[in-house]
């Protein structure tokens, strides 16, 4: 059992029940529906650690399945078929994408990720839309998908463009300006 | 119904805004099923900003068009490098792959792209024959019946996203309802969970949900993965037209299999939790079995490309059934759909049948135009549509992330979304990392008002006697045997042997 799977399983428990608790602070009739989902809830939690601590040892006897998915659809249509079925299509689909999951060895990078999309957030909250989305476009294609310079710097210009015609042209979208560049802009307007 | 069906389609052909949203939502759809790392849903959640405050049906048919061909794209790069988009094109792969090693790569494109096309209108021939035969069910439903049908869909999409692991898709989908309690309360005007955050008071923004439980994660699962195929050759991208042609001629000269395994995708999308590639490997299994030649399946077989295409797109127009009459989806990419069709203000059920017919007519001419487009365009233009495949991860992930973060934004101009986008990211990428399933939270996110709204209803109406009336015991036994049959799989040992062909 993966340890990610166990944690969810804490994760939801606690947000079950800190809804649940809030819940019965309200009128009955407000807390009616929390209440609906928020037990079975908890309950259901508690049933899935319980399984998955019954299911730990069956899962070490069992292969993983680390099978591509020309090997599974294979695998499933010969069931349909009820014979063999044999193709050559598996031996390229190593360099597809599995988006399931992240391997253990990969978490410094997942960090480095989540750091870029964190601060990009905290960088549009801080300075505004406008000033962080080319930065962060440029530092993102520059450093992760090693662009040359020149290029990753014509795609972020080209990119944040073709954004800000879109949405402050064509759709009319006033975007948050970033408490900090607000605050001077306000400073320097008296 | 017979005007209401042609008006539909004439008022749709007649409008250049609608038509012109459809061919944008055909480019961006084929843009989509074409590039690896960014899936059906994940552009549906993308596209939800930007509708916010369309016109329903333009939304309603921008959306559809574009999620309706994604399949038809997806299957380049099966046949031409071998690398599935998905699972339904994983089918085809198996055949259509040898054919382009063989130099048939044009035959096999054009084959397997008028398959999907034909798929997709007669999936949507099949949706159409069976409204007029399911009206009398849908209007018998009372408030009751739609609180069960929320359970009940809930409990359809854990099944189809967690399989044998149902409770934990029955705990997301739980996740998603109690979080649509967030706000104001419609009976006491308690504003729950909320707190001093005023921005909370109308509820939490769907469209942010949305974005984080399913946009955010899988870019950074792309971000750390990577995600090219640029070690595949782009040989088989050489092919003539007068292949294509021939691939396309393959379709009518095998017009009785397109036929029957068009219908049985359809059905199999009909049927919530049957879903996804299962339409295309029963149907690539039904080919094999009523082959008199079953020995060529699997080298090069023009009818295993043929057979998997047709079942995966005519399971679109049978999926959508469930999820406009019932408002349960037929398959996760049709869960997030439905939450986008909600923000449209189209309210699925039988309101759907009396108030809008036109609408689901337009839905179903939309499926049928948007897919003759597709195909006509890909026809012509798949050996340089396939360059797309080639694209990077990495190149992609810093636009979805501001395309994702500025329609967090848009849809309420809030900044504290923002930071609801973050928190709820953490959560959709904890599910993502444990192999959770993460489309139950849309339902139940979606459907957690309209539940609430109707058990109040239903309370008010009979109380507790509610649950004895004849069609809210149907819905009951049919909640209690789809987690009792996922309990049953989940414990009977699988028949299939890791890492080796079947033979049963």
């Amino acid at each position: 059992m993966k340890s990610t799977t166990f944690v969810m399983n804490f994760v939801m428990l606690a947000i079950f029940v800190t809804m649940v608790g809030i819940a019965a602070t309200y009128p009955p009739q407000a807390r009616f529906m929390p209440f609906v989902v928020g037990i079975p809830g908890i309950a259901l939690c508690f049933l899935q650690i319980f399984l998955d601590l019954c299911s730990v040892r069956r899962r070490k006897a069992e292969p993983a399945d680390d099978r591509s998915d020309v090997e599974k659809a294979r695998g499933e249509m010969s069931r349909y078929a009820g014979r063999t079925i044999e193709s050559e299509a598996t031996a390229v689909t190593e360099s597809a994408p599995d988006l399931s999951s992240v391997p253990p060895n990969m978490v410094g990078r997942e960090i480095l990720i989540w750091a870029y999309f964190l601060g990009f957030v905290g960088g549009i909250l801080v300075f505004g839309f406008w000033m962080v989305i080319p930065v962060f476009l440029f530092l993102f294609l520059r450093n992760e998908a090693r662009l040359p310079w020149l290029r990753a710097l014509l795609f972020a210009a080209v990119g944040t463009t073709l954004l800000y015609l879109v949405v402050a042209k064509l759709l009319r979208v006033d975007l948050f300006g970033g408490f900090l560049t607000t605050y001077l802009l306000d400073l320097l307007a008296g | 119904m017979l005007d209401v069906m042609f008006s539909a389609l004439f008022q749709m052909l007649t409008s250049p805004h609608i038509m012109g949203l459809m061919l944008i939502g055909v480019m961006i759809g084929i843009w989509v099923g074409v590039t690896p790392g960014i899936g059906g849903r994940l552009s549906i959640a993308l596209a939800i900003p930007f509708v916010f405050g369309m016109d329903m049906i333009a939304g309603a048919v921008f959306l559809l068009t574009m999620h309706a061909v994604n399949g038809t794209s997806g299957q380049i790069s099966s046949i031409m490098f071998g690398v599935p988009g998905d699972g339904d094109d994983a089918a085809t792969t198996i055949d259509g792959y040898p054919m382009a090693k063989k130099g048939e790569a044009g035959r096999a494109l054009g084959a397997s792209m008028t398959a999907s096309g034909v798929g997709g209108i007669i999936g949507a021939g099949v949706f159409a024959i069976m409204i007029p035969i399911l009206e009398p069910v849908i209007l018998s439903f009372s408030p009751a019946e739609f609180f069960l049908l929320a359970l009940l869909g809930i409990t359809f999409i854990a099944f189809l996203a967690g399989g044998s692991n149902i409770f934990r898709g029955i705990i997301v989908g739980f996740y998603g309802v109690i979080l649509s309690t967030i706000g104001m309360d419609p009976q006491t005007g308690i504003a729950r969970f909320s707190g001093n955050f005023l921005f909370l008071w109308d509820g939490l923004s769907l469209v942010t949900a949305v974005l984080a439980l399913f946009a955010v994660p899988e870019m950074i699962a792309l971000g750390v993965r990577g995600g090219s195929i640029s070690g595949v050759s782009m040989e088989a991208a050489h092919y003539s037209y007068r292949q294509i042609f021939q691939g396309v001629m393959e379709v009518p000269r095998h017009w009785w299999l397109a036929l029957r395994t068009s219908i049985i995708g359809a059905v199999i999308g009909m049927i919530p939790g049957l879903g996804g590639s299962a339409a295309a490997w029963m149907c690539y299994g039904h080919a094999v079995q009523t082959s008199k030649t079953p020995e060529r399946f699997g080298k090069g077989a023009v009818e295993g490309v043929i057979a998997p295409e047709t079942a995966s797109n005519a399971k679109e127009g049978g999926s959508l059934l469930p999820t406009l009459l019932f408002g349960i989806p037929g398959s996760s990419g049709m869960a997030i759909l439905l939450g986008a069709f909600l923000i449209l203000g189209i309210q699925p059920g039988p309101m759907l049948i009396t108030d809008h017919l036109d609408l689901v007519w337009t839905l179903i001419w939309a499926l049928v135009v948007g897919n003759v487009i597709a195909v006509g365009f890909l026809l012509f233009a798949a050996r340089w549509v396939a360059t797309l495949t080639f694209v990077r991860g990495t190149l992609i992930v810093p636009f979805v992330f501001v395309v994702v973060v500025l329609g967090s934004y848009i849809n309420e101009g809030q900044w504290e979304n923002l930071v609801i986008l973050v928190v709820l990211s953490a959560i959709g990428y904890g599910l993502l990392r444990a192999g959770w399933p993460r489309a139950p939270f849309v339902i139940g996110l979606v459907l957690g008002k309209i539940a609430e709204e109707s058990l109040n209803k239903a309370l008010a109406l009979w109380g507790m006697d509610f649950f004895l009336r004849p069609l809210s015991l149907v819905l009951i036994a049919l909640i209690v045997l789809t987690i009792a049959y996922a309990i049953y799989k989940g414990r009977k040992p699988s028949k299939v042997a890791y890492g080796e062909g079947m033979s049963l």
